[in-house]
């Protein structure tokens, strides 16, 4: 009935040229666009916010924007004090996420072309970013909680001996029970790993859904019809993973720094 | 069978992930309507919370997906 184009999106990024052995690719390019545009607005906060005289509509506007934020990861993690520490990071993750992945909807990005290549590629579109921030956040929490305990209380939170040693104390039988802990603890370490690969997947999973689902509807349908499917597949999935990702980050930190 | 038979048949069996991810997303809908059923104050509060809900349970099956591009 109609012919569906072949949908091409590759999933390693293209490389743009090489710095010394090392290749930057078209998402490096859109995260060193994304990082200017953030600073550029950092910078427009600072020098242009007032805080004794009555606020500009940008500023009211920011500022409603912080407070969604704010009550967000309050409801998140249901302690403020917890709220406050975590909240540096969790708004970074949201703006940031968010951010990248609607930033290439906008007209016009994506037709500048190096070497028929284009220059701007989502900036999570790319597994390594995506691995790479679920890294860093999964490593931030093990030293969170190393931090806490100490080192030591930190491995044998993992190895339940205290739990094996309470249970013989009782006696033989709840002696054999708790030997379960041993395994739900060693399946702690495997949970930590797992959170990596799901966090980093279903991230650059979506991302990937949209943009090949955008691109099958682009070279089927023309004109007006697939603009509410680009709307549905790349707005607001992306807005709502960024909204996933920040609030799992938000409730795993808050599950490290509990009783505080 | 010939590995490019076998490939095909694999790429098939990985879209049955779609049959846990739609039963789940229609269990949370489900608790969703129940409780705005039941207390329809809770309305606001409860629908964000839900889109959430049922973004985790699409991962599975975003999983597949992605599995189903790389078998090909």
């Amino acid at each position: 009935m109609f012919s569906v184009g072949s949908s091409d999106v590759p999933i390693q990024p293209e490389t743009l040229f090489s710095i010394g052995g090392f290749p930057f690719t078209n998402s490096h390019a859109s995260g060193v666009l994304l990082t200017i545009l953030l600073a550029v607005l950092a910078l427009a906060i600072h020098l242009t916010f007032k805080k004794d005289k009555t606020p500009s509509k940008f500023q009211t506007f920011l500022e409603m924007f912080y407070e969604l934020l704010a009550g967000f990861t309050a409801q998140i993690t249901s302690n403020k004090k917890i709220a406050k520490k975590v909240l540096p990071l969790v708004g970074t993750l949201f703006i940031y996420i968010g951010i990248s992945n609607v930033l290439l909807l906008l007209p016009g990005l994506t037709a500048l072309k190096y070497d028929s290549i284009t220059v701007f590629r989502t900036h999570t579109l790319d597994f390594n970013t995506t691995f790479g921030i679920a890294t860093a956040m999964v490593v931030w929490m093990q030293v969170l909680s190393i931090a806490k305990l100490n080192p030591f209380g930190y491995i044998f939170k993992f190895i339940r001996l205290d739990a094996v040693y309470k249970g013989f104390r009782q006696g033989p039988g709840p002696g054999l029970l708790s030997i379960v802990d041993l395994f739900i603890g060693a399946l702690d370490i495997v949970s930590e790993f797992a959170k990596i690969v799901s966090l980093s997947l279903r991230l650059f999973g979506n991302m990937y859904a949209g943009e090949l689902l955008t691109s099958l509807v682009l070279s089927s349908f023309a004109i007006i019809l697939p603009v509410p499917l680009i709307l549905i597949f790349g707005l607001f999935s992306g807005l709502v993973q960024s909204i996933v990702f920040g609030s799992l980050t938000a409730a795993n930190l808050s599950l490290v720094l509990k009783d505080e | 069978m010939t590995p490019e038979v076998a490939t095909i048949l694999a790429k098939g069996i990985t879209i049955f992930a779609m049959v846990g991810t739609a039963i789940g997303e229609g269990l949370v809908a489900a608790a969703f309507m129940n409780a705005v059923g039941r207390n329809p104050k809770v309305e606001d509060t409860l629908f964000s919370k839900m889109i959430v809900a049922i973004a985790l349970c699409e991962s599975t099956a975003i999983y597949a997906f992605v599995a189903f591009f790389i078998l090909g």
